[in-house]
């Protein structure tokens, strides 16, 4: 009996790996239809975050990519629908923030934002959960046309 | 009898699971090392901070592919790597090339090349098989939608959404060497293609685009000299130096200035307004072609 619950446990191990890998991918994928037809998928970002302690700095999450002149990509972000915290995405050129999916003043959030760019280089991708919630997110950068 | 039955169903289990492994970028390595010319012991310690700075898209085969179409450039077979896999016997090669067959399929898809697709989609996965990342590389579904030159925009997503799974799995695997090289791979003929285009077709703005390469070259550099203790990296390094002293005398200059934002049927959208100015001379120009081909001609050699 011992047997048959252990070999149970690693069938059931398995399968859950085997799902939990398969959500990973459709999301990206779900995630790249949403940034539109016009729009051809570049990178994704995926990231799952911890709530903020206390009053510990946000978490977020920081990815580096190499932007080119002339050319106009659009920043998805999509949320888990399971996430606590809802995801925004923020673009940063060295220190100057160049945009955000989401605007403090405001309180407006928006799912995607297209980006001019008129410089080859490294840009930095920030992204964050509201409130410092724990959350889920997946970010797409697409390419949209030449400027 | 039993016992038979249930180790069977163990192991049809792990075979369902692992045909699915090429979802998941976390996974530990199950796979047998291949005949490693480059070990992952190669790197130099790097502060995590550093390594975290480090960027993860040097470069994209669609943005390179889209410039060359948007000039007007005619498709051209011959710019592309033959697919002659057979020479490339250590992990090192079959990494760096991989990254070039890589931009070559970003090339045929931006031109819509579906007849020609197969046999790269063939070389990446007999390239991607000899590193252990092969599982990763969605060959059936990409040779269905070439073949039956069925739905674009799923050929080029599947392709570009594979190389990231690959590179993501070889950089959380302590593999970064060989991400590093498949990251080189494609850079360098990106930069080949688009430099073949500049000597056919001379346009100032693919020059300029050339030029600015300067920039990004130095991102690559940085990351290929975390494993110059490896003999193979240190010598791809020197090669690639060789362009990098062509790429020096291009002048870069900043027009600095506010992001706009406009915001308009609820799209949002940032405008750049720093700009760089770049400044690249006819002789710069063909020296860095010249160059880029020898250095490329040199790895796929």
């Amino acid at each position: 009996m011992k047997n048959i619950t252990f070999i149970l446990a690693i069938i059931f191990l398995s399968l859950g790996y085997t799902v939990k890998a398969q959500t990973e991918a459709q999301k990206v994928e779900m995630c790249s239809k949403i940034a539109g037809q016009e729009a051809t998928y570049v990178k994704d970002i995926i990231v799952d975050l911890p709530a903020a302690q206390g009053n510990e700095k946000i978490p977020s999450s920081k990815t580096t990519l190499i932007l080119r002149k002339d050319n106009k990509y659009r920043v998805t972000i999509c949320t888990d629908d399971d996430s606590p915290g809802k995801g925004y995405v923020q673009l940063f050129d060295n220190e100057t923030m160049l945009g955000s999916s989401y605007n403090v003043s405001t309180g407006k959030e928006f799912k995607s934002f297209d980006f001019d760019c008129q410089k080859t280089g490294a840009y930095h991708f920030i992204i964050q959960f509201l409130e410092g919630k724990a959350g889920k997110a997946v970010v797409i950068i697409s390419f949209l046309k030449k400027l | 009898m039993i016992k038979q039955f249930l180790f069977l169903l163990i192991g049809a289990v792990m075979i369902v699971s692992c045909s699915n492994c090429s979802n998941n970028s976390n996974k530990k390595n199950v796979f047998g090392n291949t005949n490693d010319t480059v070990s992952a012991d190669s790197a130099l310690p790097v502060a995590p901070q550093a390594v975290e700075n480090l960027v993860q898209n040097i470069s994209s085969p669609v943005e390179m592919a889209a410039l060359i179409k948007s000039l007007g450039a005619p498709f051209a077979q011959k710019y592309m790597a033959p697919t002659n896999t057979d020479n490339f016997n250590t992990s090192f090669s079959k990494a760096l090339n991989l990254g070039i067959y890589g931009a070559d399929l970003g090339y045929l898809n931006m031109y819509n090349k579906t007849s020609s697709v197969i046999q790269y989609i063939t070389a990446i996965k007999t390239l991607a098989d000899g590193i252990s990342v092969g599982q990763f590389f969605d060959f059936s579904t990409l040779k269905r939608l070439a073949t039956n030159n069925e739905n674009i925009d799923s050929l080029m997503y599947i392709s570009i959404h594979s190389f990231n799974v690959m590179d993501n799995y070889l950089r959380k695997n302590n593999r970064s060497n060989l991400s590093a090289l498949m990251i080189a791979g494609v850079y360098v003929e990106g930069l080949y293609i688009t430099t073949q285009v500049a000597k056919e077709r001379p346009n100032k703005k693919l020059a300029e685009n050339i030029g600015e390469q300067k920039n990004i070259y130095e991102q690559l550099l940085l990351i290929l000299k975390n494993y110059r203790k490896d003999p193979y990296f240190a010598s791809l390094i020197a090669d690639l130096e060789t362009i990098q002293k062509e790429l020096d005398p291009v002048k870069i200059t900043i027009e600095v200035g506010a992001p706009i934002s406009i915001e308009k049927d609820g799209m949002l959208t940032i405008k750049q307004t720093s700009k760089s100015i770049v400044n690249i001379t006819d002789e710069m120009l063909k020296r860095i072609i010249k160059q880029t081909e020898i250095v490329r001609n040199k790895i796929i050699k």
